[in-house]
């Protein structure tokens, strides 16, 4: 056996009682999945069926960054907290207490990552001096940490949650400009791929130094983040009490929305202060253009949940399904059954490389299936007593559009039934 | 890739300080750089290198039915407390610690068997569910009184850590020989030459372990490697120094060692402390019988480094190069410019993970960062291009080269990809 197909094996286990602490749906639903599992308060394990779900998303924002020359790379959770001092940011991130720091064992201090300007402007200050090193496009994918005051809603306001970072370095605010658009498009094509209906807002407040900024928000049905929404200038915020525009002072609507992504021109303003000074053609000294990129990943599968679910459960977009396909043995007892399913279950794994799995778990056959739609299993292959003549049941979620198919004819089935999915 | 967009960072000279053969390839080469004492960012080269060994590590995990998860860095004390370690690992010294704004105090992960076991009493109550085991790749923190050798004695760095479960002792054994198996398996697809340690358990606890130690002039013991049965034994505990003492043999070799992996038959000792129990077939309630292996995975790109190299650089085997070729146009002419970036693009599209060296550098500097970084094949657009319309390929291990016209260079190269 090359992969893990069993149920069992994982283990899965779907809660049926509601959690009590849970206030957002997506929330308990993951819960009961047991998707996270709370280790202390906004941190959390992610179990098999969320992590793959998370490393396909990663796989399609990977792919549409490598495309336009972003270069992944590995940065330490431990940043030295001296660095922060330089940029002038150590005192705004104090006084919101959100920074977890640390002393090691000779009393250097550190931060736990949130952000790396800081450590990439360093970078770029000991081994970039010319404008022949430039551009360039940086990025990693990893745990980030926020000391929140109140962690809350699961994945959306955690204490450690996965994110993306991406950074551009230019010479001129041209080249910044070239980057900010074309990692722009590269957002749409990540959010689309993912399934994810969003909007873009101008964030004119941006950060500290930063001359533009835009922000990737996928519309929800319950209230995590509340914003107002100015449809004259298209101006968001979070909601801060009054129901006017700041920027043009006409009324604005409330929305709920949950922020996927982050981008902003940045500028020279961090590189300046650290001293990150390049020599133009001319030999003149000036500090590069830096654009700012983010993706809360951890959250993405939230705005896919709050988007997709209904009363049976989560929903997917097939190619991102934590289980795209299940092989259900109806009695689990019987071994013909769960032979037979698992034989179908290693065929399509290697003909597709969908995610399958025989569900041989001790339960009933109805409870079963319940628990499959609940997650969001996108197809069932039903191994019952039509296996005497070398046939299943093939239907999708919430028992949808149920066939009889001969076993000889699985793979032409699931191929018609998955057109145009690329694992 | 294209170079000339790229950060890429290659240095001649260095410090008296890269004192092993790994750490001072990859700073020379871009692949590392020290942000403070043992904490470094790693370069994309490198990041490809770790994320091959994660795949083929993954592979080997999912091949003996592991299920990967993924838990989290910060550590809550309570969990620690309970599986009655905190002090002992508090006072050692190693373990990094903090508080959040609520004065709550965490660890920064050391070790995950805490935190798997608390993933797992949640899900786990019968015996119909067990064994069954779970691993993940992560990011782990240990505050080292002196970090040095670069990825070899870090302050943090990547592991694969996995935990299995069970109903008895015999079950765990069998699964640990699964483990076992799936490790050599990882260490030979990485042509790594290594040697199995029986090992003291120390602060993990439990009944047996053993280490996968890879022979480096690095390393920091002393070993005792039989080429005949596979084993390996300190120096100080192999006695007479001239034979193997598992098997008898004299084809043994003394050598340093760094230590890549480690697995532990841990038994009871955190079900008892954790409560993490299951209902047997007869409906007692039965503490789970645990094991747990390790494997250092950005230790492993060291120890591939340090086993294979030579006095222009590193060479990578090709299953975890970063990438397979470079393209590199060696004259500056328009002819030579234009074939290169043609190759470099069709070579892409037939799904040759390639990069192309366009910077404005000598032929002489490009060759030198290609050699440095290691990458299996580098694909010259040269004099031989301007004269006859063939490229040079040379190959970074043999340094055999051969010359072929642009479109044979694909085929060539899904044909020699293997060692």
């Amino acid at each position: 056996m090359e992969f893990s197909m069993y149920l069992t094996s994982l283990p899965l286990r779907v809660e049926r009682e509601i959690p009590h602490d849970t206030k957002a749906r997506s929330h308990r639903l993951m819960v009961q999945a047991g998707f996270i599992q709370q280790t202390s308060a906004g941190i959390f394990s992610f179990s098999t069926l969320l992590w793959s779900v998370i490393r396909r998303i990663e796989k399609i924002i990977r792919e549409e960054l490598n495309a336009i020359g972003f270069q992944e790379l590995m940065m330490p959770a431990l940043q030295p907290t001296n660095l922060w001092r330089e940029s002038g940011r150590l005192e705004h991130f104090q006084r919101e207490h959100t920074m977890l720091s640390l002393r090691d064992r000779k009393d250097q201090e550190f931060c736990m990552g949130s952000t790396y300007e800081e450590v990439l402007i360093d970078l770029c200050r000991h081994f970039v001096s010319s404008y022949r090193q430039l551009p360039f496009r940086l990025y990693q994918i990893s745990e980030k940490f926020r000391d929140d005051l109140r962690p809350r809603f699961g994945l959306v306001r955690a204490r450690q949650f996965r994110m993306k970072d991406g950074y551009s370095f230019d010479l001129n605010e041209g080249g910044m400009h070239v980057a900010y658009q074309e990692t722009r498009e590269a957002y749409n094509k990540i959010f689309e791929r993912c399934g994810i209906s969003f909007v873009v807002f101008s964030d004119l407040r941006g950060s500290i130094g930063s001359t533009f900024a835009e922000k990737y928000m996928a519309r929800t049905t319950e209230g995590e983040e509340s914003f107002i929404h100015c449809t004259h200038c298209n101006f968001t915020a979070n909601y801060e009490g009054s129901p006017y525009c700041p920027q043009c002072h006409a009324a604005t609507e409330p929305l709920t929305a949950l922020e996927l992504g982050h981008i902003f021109e940045l500028g020279p303003h961090y590189p300046e202060k650290m001293g990150a000074l390049v020599a133009d053609n001319n030999g003149r000294l000036s500090p590069i253009w830096m654009g700012d990129f983010g993706i809360g990943v951890s959250r993405i599968p939230v705005a896919i949940i709050e988007q997709y679910m209904d009363d049976c459960g989560m929903n997917w977009p097939f190619h991102l399904a934590p289980i795209q396909i299940a092989v259900v043995p109806v009695m689990p007892t019987n071994e013909n059954q769960v032979s037979a399913a698992s034989a179908i279950a290693r065929t399509i794994k290697t003909t597709f490389g969908f995610e399958t799995y025989v569900d041989n778990r001790a339960q009933s056959f109805g409870s079963r299936l319940k628990d499959l739609d609940f997650v969001g299993s996108q197809l069932q292959i039903v191994v019952g007593d039509r296996l005497d003549n070398g046939e299943v049941d093939v239907q999708q979620r919430n028992g949808l559009n149920k066939t009889t198919v001969p076993i000889a004819n699985i793979v032409t089935t699931i191929e018609n039934l998955t057109k145009g999915v690329h694992q | 890739m294209r170079l000339s967009q790229s950060f890429f960072v290659t240095q001649r000279n260095y410090s008296d300080e890269l004192t092993t053969v790994s750490h001072r390839l990859m700073v020379q080469a871009g692949m590392l750089f020290q942000v403070t004492g043992g904490i470094y960012i790693i370069g994309h080269f490198l990041t490809k290198v770790i994320q091959k060994i994660t795949d083929l590590v993954r592979t080997e995990m999912n091949t003996i039915d592991a299920q990967e998860i993924s838990m989290p860095i910060l550590q809550p004390k309570s969990l620690w407390v309970e599986s009655r370690r905190w002090d002992q690992y508090k006072n050692q010294g190693l373990m990094f610690t903090l508080r959040d704004r609520k004065e709550a105090e965490y660890c920064l992960s050391p070790t995950n068997e805490e935190l798997a076991v608390d993933f797992i009493r949640n899900r786990i109550i019968s015996y119909r569910q067990l064994p069954c085991a779970i691993y993940q790749f992560g990011e782990k923190f240990r505050d080292e009184i002196r970090p040095r050798f670069g990825l070899m004695r870090g302050r943090e760095f990547t592991m694969k850590d996995a935990y299995s479960f069970h109903e008895s002792p015999k079950d765990l054994e069998e699964w640990y020989a699964k483990f076992r198996n799936a490790y050599a398996n990882v260490l030979n697809r990485l042509n790594l030459r290594f040697g199995i340690v029986e090992a003291d358990n120390g602060e993990m606890g439990g009944t047996k372990s053993e280490e996968f130690m890879a022979i480096a002039d690095a390393g920091e013991d002393e070993l005792v490697f039989c080429s005949s049965c596979g084993s390996a034994v300190n120096v100080e505990k192999a006695g007479k120094k001239d034979q193997c003492t598992k098997c008898g043999s004299m084809e043994i070799r003394i050598s340093r060692g760094i230590e890549i992996g480690h697995i532990f038959q841990l038994g009871g000792y955190y079900s008892k402390n954790m409560g993490l129990t299951f209902t047997s077939k007869d409906g007692t309630e039965e503490p789970i019988i645990m094991g747990c292996y390790g494997m250092g995975i950005s230790r492993l790109a060291a120890a591939v480094v340090e086993q294979s190299h030579d006095e222009n650089g590193i060479i990578w085997p090709s299953v975890i190069a970063p990438f397979d070729a470079i393209v590199i146009p060696a004259r500056p002419s328009e002819i030579a410019v234009n074939a290169a970036i043609r190759l470099y693009e069709d070579l892409k599209d037939q799904g040759i993970d390639c990069i192309l060296d366009d910077r404005d550098a000598s032929a002489a500097v490009k060759f030198k960062d290609a050699d440095l970084t290691g990458i299996p094949w580098k694909i010259i657009v040269g004099k031989t291009f301007e004269s006859n319309g063939e490229v040079e390929l040379k190959d970074r291990r043999s340094k055999n080269s051969t010359q072929m016209k642009p479109d044979n260079v694909a085929r060539f190269l899904l044909e020699n990809q293997g060692d």
